[in-house]
């Protein structure tokens, strides 16, 4: 096993900045809950959909000559507004070829209600694209907090093109190769989706909802992990604020970041659902077949839901902060993406759920910044290579175990008067190599 | 049988008249602070010390009385509590002992009445007792001796020789001889628990209070230590729980979990010493490595001790728990104050499925094994449980199916508002073959 430590001095020095910033995060977090100014504020300007203040100097390129005088002149003169300079590249960005899984790239982004298939070289092969109001025309947007109908949040495609998209908060539609609706499902579906190989669906979903022992004032948001047929019927609904009440991790609730999120509704922000196979389950019974494996940022805990006695049947918590889709790897190992858990920002890390022993961590440094405030994904590759979606950034990057980058991509899609914007980037699948794609001729 | 069922009639008339006001007194003690002393859980008109409102016998198990034990109970009616206005609780003492299924040996423990310690037999009969008032060990403490840890032993350690550590909660660690001679004293804030190593050596919980600014810049917090002292009461080293968190890969514990950046954010309870037997299934608990509780993070932890890092933790199962064992079975035994619907419960947890293979819990109904505060377990070579609930003044031991085989409530009272028992911090049973020739009794 490799272990990768970066900026992870065994000195005390490392320790103690890592506690400062911690408690600093808790209470940044606070400011942001309660201010909801932070995204707001750097929204301001942006088109519809997704977007970020893109990262000022692409850490990994080569700066020219050009890049250097104006490098040089921002720091005579300060970071004035529309004085940055944008990142001049984008798309893909490093490519080492021989040292790469190669395969198709399927991404979803805050810039369109749409997915893009893309080769290693940054080719679109094809594109999707489905409005929300074209679903449901008659849904009154103006209703939303946030309005998230200009993208999708995730994307799911089947061998033969067709494709099932979230629109987050809302709703599911099924589309072909072509983006022809072939159905929708309206239920409050967010975050995640996961398809079995008989076809069975299980979403996130979230209604709003008053458990009179718990918050007899407001509503809270209750996910769900809810389960559809290929057809888009529903045919089961669990929710996982009632699994966790009726589990032996109730007392989770009473923690407190809970009572706080209680009082803004968004109680646990359910934000991954994996359905489990056996392949642990002889040394962690709860990793039974069917069991899911869910993440709930709020609580910064990854769980485990028995579905048919609709209780969590096993949880951690103490590594990550607001961490994002756990996974099961080949190896019965996890790998989870680490939001604010990092020394340098965000971090992903493979561990054993049996052990908590942590066998791979890839962090950022100061000439690979790594930070996804929010979202996140990662993926395992077969040839041990990781690809990672820093979200916020707009950026997918893939690394070996030895944490080299070997390929990387940025999102093109910018808005601005600057380009300062960079859209967000929700997840990338690397696709099998032996995906079909017969659909696509 | 006649005179029994009378017992039982007297008992449970007795329990009926006061069950009104004091079992709602108990009940609001479980949730609330019902008493007018503050947190400490002391009554205005409670002697020094640590006592709580004691609970009345459930009529139910009356029926199981001895003979010695009706007699305490008529004595207890007859002398009545001072200001006579609460009834006593029936009973105290050895309260059930199932010779056959009990297991043997002797009792060790402290409570809140007293800076000291009892040995006791299975009987009940006192075979020793260590006394040390705090103004003794250090005279020039006189500030200090007002506060509550110095008024009883929060925890102690008994030697074969007869020797035994004392923790005076908060306050300091005193070595005293068989006849409560001290040996050594050390004067810092050692706290709850002590552990001893086969060669001697010491691990002690002690904390500061202090403004750690990385934490809070503006209120200071409780900060907890480990401390390494050897035989002779030198410490040999010292560090922080909460450096311990930061330089782990949980350094989001803290930050994550905490209610508060001030005041006791820890509140470190326990520490055993891991002997290595469970490493083969969870590395992290390599032998050497320490098991520590953390009460106010409802979180258990394994801290590397020459890494001085965290290496492993666990929450979510428990709330406000004391005193995580590991068991040779490789699971580990933790008494959840208040985890069972707000009621108290010691379960058994196998640490790497998280899977909880034994539980002891009393339905609401029946009985109230409950104790907001303090609480210990001991598994007993017999399979059987040693189970301290502290606020409750009540040891007891239970059988793997749950049956009370042995039951020892404290015979400490105090009169006040209502009839306080003392806190029975933590009872250890000894093995019979633990040597106490040197004892008064023995």
């Amino acid at each position: 096993m490799q272990t990768v430590c970066r900026g992870r001095g065994a000195g005390r020095g490392a320790g103690r900045s890592v506690g400062r910033r911690s408690w600093r995060r808790l209470a940044l977090a606070a400011c942001v809950v309660l201010l909801a100014s932070s995204v707001s504020a750097q929204k301001a300007g942006a088109p519809p959909g997704k977007w970020r203040p893109a990262r000022r100097v692409h850490p990994d390129s080569v700066v020219t000559e050009e890049e250097a005088y104006d490098l040089e002149r921002l720091r005579t003169i300060g970071y004035l507004s529309g004085s940055e300079p944008v990142p001049d590249r984008t798309g893909i960005t490093l490519y080492k070829r021989g040292r790469t899984y190669d395969g198709l790239n399927l991404y979803i982004s805050g810039h369109f209600p749409g997915a893009i298939l893309m080769d290693m070289n940054g080719n679109v092969v094809h594109e999707w694209r489905f409005e929300f109001e074209r679903a449901w025309p008659d849904y009154r947007t103006e209703q939303l907090s946030e309005d998230t109908t200009g993208y999708w949040m995730e994307a799911y495609v089947y061998p033969n093109g067709d494709l099932l998209a979230i629109f987050g908060g809302l709703g599911l539609i099924k589309i072909d190769k072509n983006s022809n609706l072939i159905w929708k499902y309206m239920g409050g579906c967010h975050h995640d989706l996961e398809v079995l190989d008989d076809g069975t669906i299980y979403v996130l979903t979230r209604e709003e909802k008053i458990f009179p022992a718990w918050n007899p004032g407001h509503p809270i948001r209750d996910d769900a992990v809810t389960v559809l047929s290929p057809e888009g019927e529903e045919l089961e609904r669990i929710s996982l604020f009632e699994a966790m009440v009726r589990s032996p991790y109730a007392n989770v609730l009473m923690g407190p970041g809970v009572r706080m999120a209680t009082k803004f509704g968004d109680i646990f922000h359910t934000n991954s659902v994996e359905v489990l196979d056996d392949r642990i389950a002889d040394r962690v019974p709860a990793f039974r077949r069917g069991n899911v494996l869910v993440s709930l940022r709020t609580l910064n805990l990854v769980g485990v839901v028995d579905l048919e006695r609709r209780e969590f049947v096993w949880a951690l918590s103490g590594m990550w902060n607001a961490q994002h889709h756990p996974t099961m790897l080949g190896n019965g190992h996890m790998l989870v993406f680490d939001n604010r858990g990092g020394d340098n920002g965000s971090r992903v890390i493979e561990f054993d759920p049996a052990t908590q022993e942590v066998v791979w961590v890839y962090e950022g440094n100061e000439e690979h910044p790594f930070y996804s405030e929010k979202s996140g994904a990662n993926q395992r590759l077969p040839n041990g290579n990781t690809l990672i979606t820093e979200s916020n950034a707009g950026r997918v990057f893939e690394v070996t175990a030895d944490g080299e980058i070997v390929w990387e991509f940025l999102n093109p899609a910018r808005a601005g008067d600057e380009d300062q914007f960079i859209a967000t980037l929700f997840e990338m699948e690397r696709l099998p190599a032996d995906f079909p794609l017969d659909w696509l001729r | 049988m006649l005179a029994r069922r009378c017992g039982a009639a007297r008992v449970r008339a007795a329990a009926a008249a006061v069950a009104g006001l004091v079992f709602a007194l108990v009940l609001v003690s479980s949730v609330a602070p019902a008493r007018a002393g503050g947190d400490d859980g002391s009554s205005v008109t409670s002697p020094p010390g640590r006592w709580r409102a004691a609970r009345p016998r459930p009529a139910s198990s009356a029926g199981e009385l001895t003979e010695e034990q009706r007699e305490e109970i008529e004595r207890l009616r007859s002398i009545g509590y001072l200001t006579g206005t609460e009834k006593a609780p029936a009973v105290s003492g050895v309260t059930v002992h199932d010779r056959a299924r009990a297991g043997g040996g002797w009792n060790f423990y402290t409570s809140g009445h007293f800076p000291g310690a009892v040995l006791m037999d299975m009987d009940g009969k006192v075979l020793h007792e260590w006394r040390r008032d705090f103004l003794s060990v250090w005279p020039d403490r006189g500030d200090d001796a007002e506060i509550e840890g110095a008024q009883s032993w929060r925890c102690a350690h008994l030697f074969e020789n007869g020797d035994v550590l004392a923790v005076y909660d908060g306050l300091g660690l005193v070595k005293l001889d068989k006849n409560s001679e001290v040996l050594w004293s050390f004067p810092e804030a050692a706290h709850h628990d002590v552990e001893v190593l086969e060669d001697g050596t010491i691990y002690v919980l002690t904390r500061r209070a202090h403004v750690v600014s990385r934490v809070n810049p503006a209120r200071p917090i409780l900060e907890d230590f480990i401390a390494v002292l050897d035989p002779d009461g030198r410490k040999t080293r010292e560090f922080s729980v909460l450096e311990a968190f930061e330089r782990s890969r949980y350094s989001n514990m803290p930050a994550c979990m905490s209610w508060r950046r001030y005041g006791d954010i820890f509140h470190t309870n326990s520490i055993e010493v891991l002997d290595g037997s469970l490493a083969d299934r969870l590395p992290g608990f390599a032998e050497g490595n320490v098991l520590i509780s953390m009460r106010t993070l409802s979180l258990i932890a394994v801290i590397d001790m020459e890494r001085e890092e965290v290496v492993w933790a666990l929450t979510g199962l428990w709330l406000a728990q004391h005193q995580p064992v590991p068991l040779p079975s490789g699971r580990i035994l933790v008494f959840d104050n208040r985890g069972a619907d707000g009621l108290s419960r010691v379960i058994e947890l196998d640490p790497v499925t998280q899977e909880i293979v034994w539980e002891y819990s009393e339905p609401r109904r029946d009985r109230v094994f409950a104790t907001e505060m303090c609480g210990a377990n001991q598994r007993l070579p017999n399979g059987n449980t040693l189970i301290t609930e502290s606020d409750a003044g009540r040891a007891f031991e239970v059988t793997p199916g749950g049956e009370i085989v042995w039951e020892y409530l404290n015979p400490e009272r105090a009169s006040g508002r209502v009839e306080l028992i003392a806190t029975l911090f933590e009872m250890v049973r000894l093995p019979p073959d633990f040597p106490v020739e040197w004892s008064h009794g023995g």
